[in-house]
């Protein structure tokens, strides 16, 4: 049946098993407590010690009147009224309410004390007795037997006393017994109750299992012969058929009343091949199986069977059962695709192999391509390389072993041209096009593409060619850039500072030819000398622009001679000073004089111009400090104003030919004297630097080797 | 305990057995100081209406020992001596019970039934030979501990010490 009621019927099987414990318990209980109870009234402790007291009393009056007797000086006839034969009886008495349960009892109300003290002396006595006694110490026993008897009535009192406590509360302990007792039937009676209450609903599940066992049988057999499509056989360990449904009739040909009863072998040729059989001893034994049987019928076509055999256990038999089906259809149908199966097989392979050659024929081509090229999977996995890949200086360098597109990209990132996308690149790749320098004078055209999303094709393409030509192609072109630029500004300077001298000029021929003989001579005079002015600046102008072609040219040429540093400065100085009064011209030069080997023409140019300057710049009041220092091997000297100054951005620019700074606009000036000041410090090895604060003032400073003469000096 | 009860029946049935051969034997008298007088309905007699045993004739009557604990005391006790149907056999005694008598003058009717417990008069008691001073000379001794039925007030009052006379009726 089902297995529903299994958690249940458990259930109720503890159950039972808990009520049949609690009945055997019960019952237990009970009868163990109405044994303890008769027991307990089977013995009767306390009528015993009583009566044990008072015979013991008896005793001691007994031989108190024997002594009492003897003492009278009576004689005594009868042995049992001696008092030597009643002294043994008493002490044989008291000797056992000295021990057993009387002598715990005695003892419980404090008396056993008293009692050995009286055994003891009575012991004592016993012996004198045995001889003649006097009438003293008879009367002096006979005395002592008195106590004891006194002793004994009250020893007999308090016993009484205490054991009518001891019933009282016995009889409470009977009357808790039977609430007990009680209490516990009851228990009986419920468990009894609950266990005839399941034998009950026992019985009425057993008979409603069997009525529904039934109608699946009869289910079963229903099922079993109305399914035609399908034969279903059952058969024992010697393979004797016990069911044989309709669908096996229509299978084999063979009844169900022909077959029942008889060995499968004989019903039909399909159960005597030796697998079959193996098959069917197997579910016999417990192991389910399925398998197919092809066979010809009768007609030579040739037909399929389906068996599936499993085990049965019915009724403690193993039995096994096999369910037989015409699978011939299914089969055909199989037997076909397998062959079709068989055809694309082959269709495949031969694709295969052409795909095979498409793909050689591909990598050679690539092989013998001329450019780098690598592919990788969509993880960057290497795919294919061809030898120049391998070739490539960072690629040989750093990454022959497990190369990966991380990696590969990262072997040129230390190239020139490299930026860090090299560096990061990581799985979903970015495209990147790039020229390295793989090696000196070699560059290459560095392209990461993707194809169809999943391929990534690296090229690495020789360019240094190409790239020569754009190198050469570019310095022309700064050149170029270069000297227009410098005819820029050529024009520009020559439009502002030849204009002045051209227009006074101009301007004082106008004046005296206007007014002719009207003017007077000392006007002319100034006239003349404006004109010859403005003519020595032009002159000026164009030498220094002579000046500065020629030295572009290389035709200046240097003239060294030894001389004093000191001495060609403080000259230059007094000719200055002359020139302009006004001018505060400082010294900061050392007492002995500084030996440098230079051409003193071309110095004296460049400290004159950079003076001129410093005065030019400086306003009303110029303040010039000249200094004269050396260090090492090289003399030096600089020039400080506090005039106008170069912004800071111009700086780097101010030594560029015909280049002026915005702060000098509205003073006269080439833009050359800077330019052609280091170009002569360049000539002699020597350099010159500048510092400058807008509004703050300028510092030069050129420096000159120190002459031999002057180094030896210095080491002495 | 088993072993020493077979041993005490044994001894019991052979001098059951003696004890029948010998009734028609007239009983002497006794030697030394008498132990047990019988009185009643008696066969024997080797004095005038009564038969009396001293230690020596009633040792000869046969062996049996009972260990068993007793009313006064729970601690189970050796005790051996003659059996009492031998004596009663050897005097030819007949009657429903007999009236044993103890030297205090205690008195108890036993009824011929309890020889079916095959009780004894033990003579000693672990071993010592009791004397009136402790419940001698001869006690009387049921199988208790062998027994349940004996373990009860009834059959404990028949346990008489220091007996002396047994009357047959």
């Amino acid at each position: 049946m089902t297995m529903k009621p299994q958690r249940p019927r458990y259930k109720a099987a503890v159950v039972t098993l808990f009520a049949i414990a609690f009945l055997v318990v019960c019952l237990g209980f009970t009868i163990i407590r109405l044994l303890d109870l008769e027991r307990d009234l089977r013995t009767d402790g306390m009528h015993t010690d009583i009566w044990m007291v008072t015979q013991t009393q008896f005793e001691a009056a007994m031989l108190a009147e024997a002594l009492a007797r003897k003492a009278a000086r009576e004689e005594i006839a009868v042995p049992e009224q001696d008092p030597a034969f009643r002294i043994t009886i008493l002490i044989s008495r008291l000797a056992i309410l000295l021990e057993g349960p009387q002598g715990e009892a005695l003892e419980g109300i404090g008396l056993s004390g008293d009692l050995k003290l009286a055994y003891l002396r009575l012991t004592l006595a016993e012996p004198l007795l045995q001889s003649e006694v006097s009438p003293q110490t008879a009367s002096l026993l006979q005395a002592e037997a008195r106590d004891l008897a006194h002793l004994l009535r009250d020893a007999a009192n308090r016993l009484l006393i205490h054991s009518r406590g001891t019933a009282a509360s016995k009889r409470e302990n009977y009357a808790h017994v039977v609430f007990q007792s009680f209490a516990f039937i009851l228990g009986i009676v419920l468990s009894a109750a609950f266990l005839l209450h399941r034998l009950f609903r026992g019985v009425q599940e057993a008979s409603q299992a069997k009525q529904l066992l039934r109608q699946e049988q009869e289910l079963s057999d229903l099922v079993i012969n109305n399914v035609s499509n399908q034969g279903i056989v059952m058969f024992d360990d010697r393979l004797e058929c016990l069911l044989w449904n309709p669908g096996m009739e229509g299978l084999l040909n063979v009844g169900p009343d022909q077959a029942i009863g008889r060995l499968l072998q004989d019903l039909d040729p399909l159960f005597s091949k030796a697998d079959v059989a193996h098959s069917l001893h197997l579910a016999v034994e417990g192991t389910s199986s399925v398998f197919e049987d092809v066979a010809a019928d009768e007609s030579g076509a040739e037909r399929c069977l389906e068996i599936n055999c499993f085990p049965v256990s019915m009724a403690q038999r193993r039995l096994g059962i096999a369910f037989v089906r015409d699978v011939t259809e299914q089969w055909l149908a199989r037997k076909q695709a397998e062959r079709q199966n068989f055809d694309l097989e082959i269709k495949v392979l031969q694709r295969t192999a052409a795909l095979r050659q498409a793909e050689r024929r591909l990598i050679a081509a690539i092989e013998s391509a001329a450019e780098g090229f690598a592919a990788f999977d969509w993880t960057g996995k290497l795919l294919f390389a061809n030898e120049q890949i391998w070739a490539a200086a960072p690629v040989a360098l750093w990454c022959r072993e497990e190369m990966s597109l991380p990696v590969f990209l990262r072997c040129f990132s230390m190239c020139d041209g490299a930026d860090e996308r090299l560096l990061v690149a990581q799985p979903p790749f970015d495209e990147i096009e790039l020229d390295v320098l793989i090696k000196k004078d070699v560059w290459a055209r560095l392209s990461v593409t993707k194809a169809d999303g999943s391929t990534i094709f690296v090229r690495l393409t020789d360019i240094s060619g190409y790239k020569q030509v754009a190198r050469a192609l570019q310095s022309a072109l700064d050149r170029e850039r270069e000297t227009t630029n410098a005819y820029r500004n050529f024009v520009s300077m020559v439009s502002h500072q030849f204009r002045t001298p051209l227009a006074i000029l101009d301007s004082s021929a106008q004046r005296i030819l206007r007014r002719g003989p009207n003017l007077t001579p000392e006007e002319l005079v100034t006239r003349i000398q404006k004109i010859r002015s403005a003519g020595h600046r032009l002159t000026r102008l164009v030498e220094s622009v002579l000046n500065a072609a020629k030295l572009d040219a290389g035709r200046i040429e240097l003239n060294p001679e030894p001389c004093d540093l000191v001495h060609l400065v403080t000259d230059i100085c007094e000719r200055q000073s002359e020139l302009n009064s006004k001018a505060d011209i400082r010294f900061h030069v050392p007492e002995t004089p500084v030996q440098v080997y230079c051409d003193i023409m071309l110095i004296e140019q460049v400290v004159i111009n950079l003076l001129s300057n410093a005065v030019k710049y400086s306003g009303e009041n110029p303040t010039v400090e000249i200094s004269v220092w050396t260090d090492g091997t090289r003399a030096f000297c600089s020039v400080r104003d506090l005039g106008i100054g170069i912004p800071l951005d111009e700086l780097p620019k101010i030594f560029d030919r015909f280049y002026r700074a915005r702060t000098a606009s509205g003073i006269a000036g080439t833009g050359i004297g800077l330019n052609f000041a280091q170009k002569i410090m360049h000539l002699h090895g020597g350099g010159s630097q500048v510092e400058s604060y807008e509004a703050g003032g300028s510092l030069f400073t050129f420096d000159l080797p120190l002459s031999n003469a002057d180094l030896a000096q210095q080491a002495a | 305990m088993r072993y020493v009860t077979l041993l005490g029946m044994l001894a019991a049935m052979w001098a059951a057995g003696a004890g029948a051969a010998s009734a028609l034997e007239p009983l002497p008298p006794p030697n030394g100081p008498v132990l047990l007088t019988i009185t009643g309905d008696i066969a024997q007699t080797n004095a005038p209406g009564k038969a009396q045993f001293d230690r020596a004739m009633l040792e000869a009557l046969g062996q049996a020992s009972y260990t068993t604990s007793s009313e006064v005391s729970v601690k189970p006790m050796i005790f051996e001596g003659v059996p009492l149907r031998a004596v009663l056999d050897r005097v030819g005694a007949s009657g429903k019970s007999m009236r044993a008598t103890a030297l205090n003058d205690y008195q108890v009717s036993i009824p011929m039934d309890d020889l079916r417990f095959e009780p004894i008069l033990a003579m000693r008691v672990d071993g010592r030979t009791i004397t009136p001073r402790d419940k001698g000379p001869l006690w009387i001794v049921y199988p208790r501990d062998q027994q349940p039925v004996l373990k009860d007030v009834r059959y404990d009052s028949r346990w008489v010490w220091q007996l002396s006379r047994l009357h047959i009726e």
